[in-house]
């Protein structure tokens, strides 16, 4: 896929934010591209092997970005919303095609722990995989709480951070991560067993 | 399977934006009612809801998912003059690596912590740098200590540490098999490191047994200060605190009540995680180990659930289905030895560290250290006494709210009835209202749950008042109690029902510790409560208990005509309907038969407690405590008749019964045991009663405390004492008492205490003492009508202190008067016919009036034999074949007088001797 023009990622943004559907998908391809290449770059600048996050890189492609394509780029907090949800895309199939190529063992996929426990548990791509499409599923009736499982869990930004970028407060997008949950567990899970 | 509960979510959705904001206990009733209007509607909500909170807790889409490089990618990377051989950990923050010097300067190798990338610019780096910051702060040889730091050549942060070689002080203390001493010596190691840190104002805030470690030489080693954080200092606040900024960090099975709602975070957060070590340590099992793998319901645990006892754990399994006896054996001990080195000092110390409220917990690491100490030196130790009061204030806060429904159960149970539901029921049928069927199936379940409530709120109030009662401070009940009642003095209660139980149950501790004038006050306090016409309707059994239990704190007093009207009323609202059971009906026939005996109405005090037992046996009772009460109550009654014999067979059997069953450790036990002493004693066996009231005496001194004196142990002591002639003594245990009584005590006792003084003055030639304390004794013998049982031994008492300082006149003018109201009242039988008879005996012999003396001497030798348990073995029949000897030898009856002193040495060879 032909590497889009800066003017051009600006150009789709405005687009969609003017009602243009179409542009969606166009945006999608471009930001994709754009990530894959930069984890790309990072991933080789460090021979050895580092981990990468996805917080860094949505950073480091913001700045990127934005310096090439000047003022009428949007702003940092619209660009994570679009960008969150090209993340999930991007890990997805990474780790998907660590599955299917192997790629020298250069990546492996978990889920970084927060919780202290020291077990950092393993997440499956195919589960990721369900994750994902759940989470369409979840986008299509209530947008917003996909979007809040994309900031938090593919891209990494906390409570505090998706309540800043998105305007709510911390106690409305904690709410929303519960209830997201839920929806999601519900999808990938079924009933839950009674006790 | 998608499809499935989309369009259930769109519906449930909006609610549950309301529901999840309110608190969960509103939850069920705001469902409550959406479901009256749209009940499919409450189910979908009540689905989703439930899934919210049963994912509470779960990792399920916790952290954040990342792209990592093969964690081999790393080996053999250089960080200054380190090289990472392998990965031996993997956390929140990062990796952690073994890894050696690459220079051979230094052999020993190290532990190198190295941030995530992914975390580098973040809240991480800041988290990491402040564990570099801190380590390098904390020198402490029980700290695994800062060697370097730098940064990567990618930016990555890292911390190069001493590398711990050795086990988890859990797995360490297993494999060693340590006792639990040991294990307490073990842990005040642990509390050293982080006293340490504290004293720096640094919380560590995950203390784990993964973080706690035992090198090989046994050194504790503590780790991993990685969410330590620096607390602020406030004067003002007892706690170093710390507001918790967000993040989520924390070990559950190890977290505080304040971590997990997120509150202030302080060294009293480091005190619970430590409690929970100990209780692992020492038990094997986390407190909340019935809920460690769910971690919702784990969390909820934390916050809410009071931990069962700690020695009450240790005969379950544990969680790894390791057994009882395993748990026991890794600390060389069997699970009943564990139990009980646990019981006592070690529960209360973990209570005390894993209290909810961080302020009610050991004020800081070094407290928690003292006390451990304190206990392993076997000194007593700091948390009990807060511990008592702590448990009443919790109690007292539980049931603030009362009760609401269901009065007519609590009044049941008030009344200490056993069919409770069933009595409530036919009340309820009685009082012919109809109900529905339905209706009045919910209304006996909400009967039965606050019956049951009731019953387990006094049953555990009163092993709260009683816990501390036995154990090694003796005054600690007299202390609990004066606090309780306090305290409900203080609290406002909802439901008055509850208020009148309690007052009703600690009156009755303060009436176990003779304590009647405070336990009258209170029961007058519960009588002021009963109003309405739910409490004090025709058929409530309220008024009629309390009644009868005022009539017993009135009785005490001295306030017999006080007391019979409270009977009297009670009484009147039996006759008037009022459903009171058995059990009750039985309690006031016991009342009313002390009053009857101390009135002097011996032979109807006898007709009522026979009749009471019949009445309780007839009901189907012929064990437990109250039947217990009414035997004893018998043998009193046969005892004041001059039935000893009788008496003695149901008083001596029923001793050996509660004596095995409580020891002689309460005052229901001792009052049985006075009893038997009383019935040898007036049965003519001194010695054997002696035996009895010196074992009283020690036993009474570690209930009451040794400073408190209970008089009636007092009281029967003395005139043992009297008995076997060691008059000193009885006068001097006999003042004490008077003086003690006098102070606070009850009022009839007194009396009789003050008497038995005097009398024992007399004899002990300190005549002038006993004319002074009869001057200054209670208003009862002035006001008490002339028949009543104490104006009789006062008339008799007044005698021999009259002869004793030589008015002859006035001593035979008391004693005929004496005498004359106790052949109206029972003659032979009555209780004072004996020493008034064998008083007139040896004051007629002294004044040569010697027909007048053997006509007494043989009216108290019949009286004497009527007495005796024993005819034939009686040492008042021997003292008064002596003493009529003595007249037969005055009146020159030689053979006569031979064969008295005969007699005399057979019945009673103790007063042979002293004879000869």
């Amino acid at each position: 896929m032909p590497l889009p023009s800066d003017s051009t990622l600006a150009l789709l943004f405005s687009s969609l934010e003017g009602g243009d559907a179409e542009a969606g998908s166009a945006l999608f391809a471009a930001l994709y591209t754009e990530l894959h290449r930069i984890a790309t770059r990072e991933l080789a600048r460090n021979g050895w092997g580092v981990s990468l996050g996805a917080t860094s890189l949505l950073h480091e492609a913001y700045i990127d970005l934005s310096k090439r394509a000047g003022t009428a780029f949007p702003d940092r907090n619209r660009f994570m919303a679009y960008a969150a949800r090209v993340m999930r895309g991007l890990i997805v199939d990474y780790a998907r095609n660590r599955q299917a190529v192997k790629r020298g063992g250069q990546f492996e996929l978990t889920a970084l722990s927060t919780d202290a426990l020291n077990v950092a548990a393993a997440v499956e791509p195919e589960e990721l995989g369900r994750i994902s499409q759940a989470l369409d599923d979840l986008s299509d009736i209530e947008p917003l709480l996909a979007e809040v499982v994309d900031l938090k869990y593919f891209c990494g930004f906390s409570f505090e951070e998706i309540a800043a970028m998105k305007g709510l407060s911390d106690r409305t997008v904690r709410r929303y991560w519960v209830k997201a949950r839920a929806y999601l567990h519900a999808s990938l899970r079924g009933p839950i067993p009674p006790e | 399977m998608l499809g499935d509960h989309r369009a259930s979510w769109q519906s449930a959705s909006p609610y549950l934006d309301t529901a999840l904001e309110l608190p969960r206990a509103e939850r069920a009733a705001w469902l409550a009612g959406i479901r009256q209007r749209t009940p499919e509607l409450a189910d979908q909500i009540a689905h989703w809801l439930a899934r919210c909170e049963a994912l509470e807790g779960d990792d399920f889409l916790e952290g954040a998912a990342t792209i990592e490089p093969a964690r081999s990618a790393l080996t053999g990377l250089q960080l200054g003059a380190y090289r990472l051989t392998e990965p031996i950990g993997h956390g929140g923050m990062g990796s952690v690596w073994l890894a050696e010097r690459s220079d051979g300067r230094y052999e020993g190798r190290v532990a190198v912590k190295l941030l995530s990338a992914a975390l580098v610019g973040r809240a991480g780096e800041e988290r990491f740098s402040r564990e570099g910051r801190f380590l390098a702060k904390l020198a402490h040889p029980q700290i695994a200590h800062l060697i370097d730091a730098g940064v990567s050549p990618i930016g990555q942060p890292y911390l190069v540490l001493e590398y711990v070689e050795g086990q988890t002080i859990v797995a360490h203390c297993d494999a060693a098999r340590l006792g639990v001493s040991d294990r307490v010596r073990l842990f005040l190691d642990v509390l050293a490191p982080v006293a340490h840190a504290h004293a720096n104002l640094i919380v560590h805030r995950d203390l784990k047994p993964s973080n706690v470690m035992v090198t090989r030489s046994g050194q504790v080693k503590l780790l991993d200060f990685g969410i330590a954080r620096l607390l602020e200092s406030d004067p003002q606040q007892p706690f170093l605190t710390l507001t918790l900024d967000g993040d989520a960090l924390l070990t559950p099975a190890y977290a505080a009540p304040e971590q997990v709602n997120r509150g202030d975070v302080s060294t009293a957060t480091d005190v619970y995680a430590l409690g929970v070590l100990l209780h692992v340590l020492l038990t094997g099992r986390h407190p909340a180990e019935q809920v460690l793998d769910k971690p919702s319901e784990l969390l909820r645990a934390i916050v809410e659930d009071d931990p069962p006892r700690m020695s009450d754990t240790v005969a379950t399994a544990t969680r790894d289905g390791g057994t009882a006896l395993a748990s026991a054996g890794v600390r060389d001990t069997t699970p009943m030895r564990l139990q009980r080195s646990l019981r006592g000092d070690l529960d209360v110390i973990v209570a005390t560290a894993l209290r909810k409220s961080p302020a009610d917990r050991y004020a800081s690491v070094t407290t928690l250290a003292d006390d451990l100490r304190r206990h392993l030196a076997r000194q007593p130790i700091t948390a009990r006494a807060a511990t008592t009061s702590y448990r009443i204030s919790r109690f007292v806060a539980r049931h603030r709210t009362g009760v609401a429904a269901g009065t007519l159960a609590i009044v049941a149970v008030l009344a200490g009835l056993v069919g409770t539901i069933t009595q409530a029921r036919r009340a309820e049928q009685e009082s012919g209202r109809a109900r529905q069927e339905a209706e009045s199936a919910r209304e006996e379940r909400d009967r039965a749950l606050a019956a049951q409530r009731i019953q387990r709120g006094t049953n555990e109030f009163l092993q709260l008042v009683m816990r501390d009662a036995a154990s090694d401070d003796p005054g600690a009940l007299r202390r609990q109690l004066d606090r309780t009642s306090e305290l409900l003095d203080k609290t406002e209660f909802e439901s008055p029902v509850v208020k009148i139980g309690l007052l009703r149950q600690t009156a009755a501790r303060y009436g176990e510790l003779a304590a009647w004038r405070e336990g009258l006050a209170l029961m007058h306090k519960a009588q002021a409560l009963v109003q309405g016409p739910e409490l004090a309707g025709p058929t409530s059994a309220i008024p009629v208990n309390l009644a009868c239990s005022t009539a017993r704190y009135a009785y005490e007093m001295g306030d017999l005509p006080g007391a019979m009207a409270e009977l009297e009323r009670a009484d009147r609202l039996m006759t008037q309907g009022a459903d009171v059971g058995v059990p009750s009906r039985v309690e006031c026939r016991l009342y009313r038969a002390y009053v009857e005996l101390a009135l002097g109405q011996f032979a109807r005090a006898l007709t009522t407690t026979t009749g009471a037992l019949h009445a309780l046996e007839a009901s189907g009772t012929r064990t437990g405590e109250q039947h217990r009460i009414m035997r004893s109550a018998v043998a009193r009654t046969l005892m004041s008749v001059g039935r000893t014999a009788d008496a003695l067979a149901i008083a001596k059997p029923l001793l050996v019964e509660s004596e095995a069953g409580q020891g002689r450790q309460s005052m229901a036990v001792i009052r049985r045991s006075v009893l038997t002493t009383m019935v040898l004693r007036a049965g003519g066996q001194p010695d054997a009663a002696f035996t009895l009231a010196d074992l009283d005496r020690a036993a009474v001194a570690r209930i009451v405390g040794p400073t408190r004196r209970d008089l009636q142990t007092d009281l029967e002591l003395g005139r043992v004492l009297m008995a076997v002639g060691r008059h000193a003594e009885a006068a001097g245990v006999l003042e004490r008492a008077v003086q003690a009584g006098r102070a606070a005590g009850p009022a009839l006792l007194l009396a009789h205490t003050e008497l038995a003084a005097a009398e024992a003055l007399v004899a002990a030639n300190q005549a002038g003492r006993a004319q002074a304390l009869l001057a200054t004794s209670t208003v009862v013998i002035a006001t008490a009508s002339a028949d009543r049982p104490e104006r009789i031994e006062a008339l008799r008492v007044r005698a021999l202190l009259a002869r004793a300082r030589g008015d002859t006149a006035l001593s035979w003018q008391l004693l005929d008067q004496a005498q004359l109201q106790a052949d109206a009242n029972g003659g032979n039988g009555h209780p004072s016919t004996l020493e008034i008879a064998s008083l007139r005996a040896a004051m007629a012999l002294e004044d040569r009036q010697l027909d007048v003396a053997l006509a007494a001497c043989e009216r108290a030798l019949t009286a004497a034999r009527l007495w005796a348990i024993d005819k034939e073995r009686s040492s008042d029949v021997g003292r008064l074949l002596s003493l009529r000897a003595r007249i037969h030898g005055a009146l020159g009856q030689g053979e006569q007088s031979d064969a008295d002193r005969r007699e005399a040495c057979q019945v009673s060879p103790q007063t042979c001797a002293q004879h000869k």
